[in-house]
């Protein structure tokens, strides 16, 4: 699939910015804060309804200005599409095709994305919840199923938590009052841990040997789906929920001592590990970085492969940190997918010398020439 | 709230309170109030404190009523021995147009939900665990919200009637009837499928 223009009016310093794009690569170029970041943000928006940094939506409204309004329009094998956002005093309004979605989560899987940048390395240094908002994100985009299990089990786990909160501070709990959230916990935590793994088997071994592309064959990654309910490989919904219902019971005091739920898949992590040892405790800076790249990689993968298409491809300033090597067998890469979306400082980089791409100079959140 | 006459301004921060009533949609009720002719504000007014003075819970069902018991528990033609669980008064109203419900209701007037204070105790559980002790009653339907929280009361209702030895169904969930397959949510048409029956 591909965006074929974008719209943007006060979205960050974009006070009102329209581009037309390439059909395959596109590359912005501008000094730090031109905009050229937030270009790519705001496609990512387009797709997801959601910032890839986690900002939240007020913060995405130009300094000055009380709402933002995105467009977008493109392609994809179903037809042309066309999306549109609108932030203004707190409330969201998203249209997809003319029609405004009742629930924001609707727009998810419509519009593949994938957004890679210096920030990832924050997905092999950061605590566990990174590594599950990753996986969480790729799943939803292949399966909005997904999403509202997610989500239900999200407010499941707020609500028992409540009445465990409420347990501490009366000193006990009744069974009574925690079993319906169990089970509902136990049933969607247990699909859930299902999804993550199927995923996990198609994403692994992709990114795994996509790492090896990345650094020439110099060092190996693992990458392991570590869930707090069982071993993380091909275990079936139901010997999971019994495994986590289990589970529930054991630590129950231990949940009551501490006010939240101890186990489940909000819980889960993956292990990284670059030659054998733990990257999050061991690996040096180059390997964070390939590592994160070679993660995203694997995502767009897993998305592809499930769709039937290339999802959106945007990458903010990846190569500059990259030896050559490994940007040259990043661009490789890139080579093949429909179309990308790359940020850089400089004109004579190596994104902008070896891809052949459309050039959008952007100064001060405007359009200069292309 | 809104710059003006303070008659204008009270009517406006009363209407806010209510549930879906913004600020400008206040404001645009208020102002319509003043364009009304006095008959028919005062017969607002007045309707409004009748569902005050006149309404209350029915004993048995604890729907709201302005009679007790209400005329759906106190109508002999209906079947004694099914009863429909469900959240909300309105949600009775809905059930009854189908026209096909003959059995009768119990209203919990809510749902379960730690988070907003509600437990057990501040829904209508203990008069609903009364009515079916000795009673006729054969089978419980449970029709809360298809949400977590409807989900959590139906389960929690599941408990304790199943030691009474009734039988408890609970709503199926699915596609809207006339509309078409493709058109349907996946959420929607996958919990339809897990529901699916033999034909």
């Amino acid at each position: 699939m591909r965006l074929t223009s974008l719209l943007a009016r006060n979205f960050r310093n974009l006070e009102e910015l329209h581009l037309s794009f390439d059909a395959q690569r596109n590359l912005l170029i501008g000094k730090n804060g031109a905009g050229k970041s937030n270009v790519l943000e705001a496609i990512y928006y387009l797709c997801v309804s959601r910032s890839p940094r986690g900002a939240l939506d007020g913060e995405l409204v130009r300094w000055g200005a009380d709402f933002f309004h995105l467009e977008g329009r493109g392609e994809r094998r179903r037809g042309p599409f066309e999306v549109t956002a609108t932030v203004r005093g707190g409330q969201k309004e998203v249209g997809f095709n003319g029609v405004r979605l009742a629930r924001i989560s609707e727009l998810v899987g419509e519009i593949a994305v994938v957004s890679l940048s210096q920030d990832d390395t924050k997905l092999t240094k950061g605590p566990p919840g990174q590594r599950r908002r990753f996986l969480d994100i790729a799943v939803s985009q292949i399966s909005r199923i997904y999403l509202q299990m997610l989500n239900d089990y999200r407010r499941t786990l707020q609500q028992r938590n409540r009445v465990l909160l409420v347990a501490r501070e009366s000193g006990g709990v009744r069974a009574e009052s925690l079993e319906p959230w169990d089970e509902q916990l136990v049933s969607l935590g247990a699909r859930i841990i299902v999804e993550r793994q199927s995923a996990m088997e198609e994403l692994a071994p992709r990114a795994i040997a996509l790492y090896g592309q990345l650094g020439g064959g110099r060092d190996s990654m693992d990458l392991v789906y570590a869930p707090t309910v069982g071993d993380g490989t091909g275990m079936s919904g139901d010997e999971l929920a019994n495994e986590f219902r289990d589970k529930l019971v054991r630590t129950r005091r231990a949940e009551i001592e501490r006010g939240q739920t101890l186990v489940g898949p909000h819980r889960d992590d993956i292990e990284v590990a670059v030659g054998g040892r733990n990257l999050r405790t061991y690996g040096s800076e180059g390997q964070h970085r390939s590592a994160a790249i070679a993660l995203r990689l694997g995502e767009a993968d897993l998305l592809r492969r499930h769709i039937g298409e290339d999802p959106v491809f945007v990458l903010d300033e990846v190569f500059s940190e990259l030896d050559r090597d490994r940007a040259g067998a990043l661009v490789t890469i890139l080579e093949e997918w429909e179309q990308i979306f790359l940020a850089t400082t400089r004109s004579d980089s190596i994104e902008a010398r070896d891809l052949e791409a459309a050039t959008f100079l952007l100064e001060d959140g405007a359009f200069v020439e292309g | 709230m809104m710059l003006g006459p303070p008659s204008l301004t009270r009517l406006a921060e009363c209407l806010v309170r209510l549930p879906g009533i913004g600020k400008k949609t206040a404001e645009r009720l208020a102002l319509y109030v003043f364009k009304m002719s006095e008959e028919e504000a005062t017969a607002l007014a007045e309707a409004v404190v009748d569902v005050k003075r006149r309404t209350r819970l029915c004993s048995v069902c604890c729907n709201v009523t302005e009679e007790d018991p209400c005329p759906i528990c106190a109508d002999d033609t209906r079947d004694a021995s099914l009863l429909c669980v469900v959240e909300q008064p309105g949600d009775v109203i809905a059930l009854e147009r189908t026209g096909q419900f003959k059995g009768r209701y119990h209203v919990l007037q809510g749902a379960l939900s730690p988070l907003d204070g509600v437990g057990p105790e501040q829904l209508r559980v203990t008069e609903f665990m009364s009515r079916l002790k000795g009673s006729e009653i054969a089978e419980v339907v449970l029709a809360t919200n298809p949400n977590v929280e409807g989900e959590a009361t139906a389960l929690y209702l599941m408990k304790l009637i199943k030691p009474l030895g009734i039988m408890v169904t609970r709503i199926a969930r699915g596609i809207p009837v006339g509309s078409d397959l493709d058109f349907a949510d996946e959420v929607t048409l996958a919990r339809a499928l897990e529901g699916r029956q033999k034909v």
